[in-house]
């Protein structure tokens, strides 16, 4: 009963819709010919058993090689305003690492990295790729190869600009413990770049932005507070705010599990785009 | 009996069995979908043929949903027609010939069938779609969603909108008869 899909507002704004269903029934459509079709598209079946190979396989066997090749065909994808943002965002970083102190930068980096992740995560899955997409779907790579890809390229952007900012920090000889600062900045950016690929593929680009922006937003405003009211000042420096994150046994715990809940938002992304295709 | 998942499979390997029985289940209603949603029955007979000759020759993963999937594929033949020069250039001289055609004076039942196609036609594509696959189609607002590639919420808006326009149009074609 189509009544049934709308709201009682909606049910109450059209009154009584079966006169309207009585008139929509009346546009009744003859049977079409099954056997013209039939006649017409069988000799296609006898093409596509003999000429056209069957449907490849979801992820076929390629090599490093053949990898890198696909990586780099996907690089064109990103134009030069990414490449601008990306090297702005590190300028900004270095010049704070060796202007004012190695602090500011490793705070820089665990702050902005993730947003970098999720602006790149929207870049590579703005409507102008999603058209090209439809063009890629006629080639022998599968959609699940191009969305990891694409993910791996940008990953492997951030990762680069973040390891660079971090080893500026190192020179600097500021006492951290590294791999809890590692895990606490992989962590997050993982968990938001999840949500961006997921909002993106399911939904759109703008959810695919604002959606992992708020979350977070929420989860830096959230650390900050946590830090006031463990050091009691009201507005901690960056060094404080670096020894509290480096030393926390609770911090790198939760990004185990953002990070884990990260990884299965893009398994999620993978499945509704192979659905959706 | 197999599903339409499995069919399909057999389809790309080239079984002609499964072939016939796809298109016993499909080619009615993807050609009475085309045919309400074009409002031209010749054109709904090329593009139901260009429908199953697409999914015939399709060298991608096998849907995972098929139903929802051949209908995309129909709607999408249908909605690239409406954008091409072809479709422009007729239609100019389709209005001339569609007011001969309604003016006939064929009987109260063809009258009102008639009167239905002119208001569906001046229904927007989007609203038109979800109106004919929901209500003659019967297919779930969800399913509706993974043809358009819209969110359940926007299909349930549009088809409530849609109503309310065929409505309003269904009650001026009466003011004006009577």
């Amino acid at each position: 009963m189509i009544e049934h899909d709308l709201s009682p507002e909606e049910r109450a704004e059209l009154g009584d819709v079966q006169p309207l269903i009585a008139r929509l029934e009346q546009y009744a459509v003859a049977e079409p010919d099954t056997g013209r079709l039939l006649a017409a598209i069988t000799p296609l079946l006898e093409k596509q058993r003999t000429e056209l190979p069957l449907p490849v396989p979801m992820f076929p066997r390629r090599g490093v090689r053949d990898w890198l090749r696909l990586a780099w065909a996907q690089m064109s994808l990103l134009e030069a305003p990414f490449w601008w943002s990306s090297g702005l965002v590190m300028l900004i970083g270095v010049l704070l690492s060796i202007g004012v102190g190695g602090a500011e930068a490793t705070l820089c980096l665990v702050v902005l990295s993730p947003l970098i992740a999720v602006i790149g995560v929207a870049y590579l899955f703005r409507p102008a790729t999603r058209t090209l997409w439809e063009f890629e779907q006629l080639s022998q790579i599968q959609p699940l190869e191009f969305l990891y890809i694409r993910l791996a390229l940008i990953l492997a952007l951030t990762g680069t600009v973040a390891l660079l900012l971090l080893l500026v920090v190192w020179t600097q000889g500021l006492q951290i413990v590294l791999w809890r600062l590692l895990l606490i900045w992989f962590g997050p950016m993982l968990g938001v770049v999840g949500i961006a690929l997921f909002c993106s593929v399911r939904w759109n680009n703008f959810a695919g932005v604002i959606a992992p922006m708020l979350v977070w937003g929420l989860l830096v405003f959230g650390g900050w507070r946590e830090i006031v009211l463990a050091t009691s000042i009201d507005i901690p420096n960056a060094s404080t705010i670096i020894a509290h994150l480096s030393l926390s046994s609770t911090l790198p715990l939760l990004a185990a599990i953002v990070l884990i809940a990260g990884l299965f938002l893009i398994y999620e992304s993978g499945r509704s785009l192979t659905q959706w295709h | 009996m197999l599903d339409d998942e499995t069919l399909y499979r057999q389809v790309l390997h080239g079984n002609e069995a499964a072939l016939i029985e796809l298109v016993q289940r499909y080619h009615v209603p993807l050609y009475k979908f085309l045919c309400r949603f074009t409002g031209d029955v010749a054109l709904a007979d090329d593009l139901t043929q260009e429908t199953f000759t697409r999914l015939l020759t399709y060298q991608g993963v096998p849907p995972t949903h098929f139903k929802s999937w051949a209908y995309t594929v129909a709607r999408n033949l249908a909605r690239d027609y409406f954008k091409s020069a072809r479709y422009r250039y007729e239609r100019a001289a389709d209005f001339e010939e569609q007011a001969e055609v309604f003016s006939d004076d064929t009987g109260f039942a063809a009258h009102d069938r008639e009167t239905v196609i002119q208001a569906l036609a001046k229904l927007s594509p989007d609203h038109r779609e979800v109106l004919i696959l929901r209500f003659y189609h019967d297919l779930k607002l969800d399913e509706i969603a993974d043809v358009t590639h819209t969110p359940v919420g926007t299909v349930k808006s549009r088809l409530f909108h849609a109503l309310k326009q065929m409505k309003g149009f269904l009650a001026l074609t009466e003011v004006i008869h009577d």
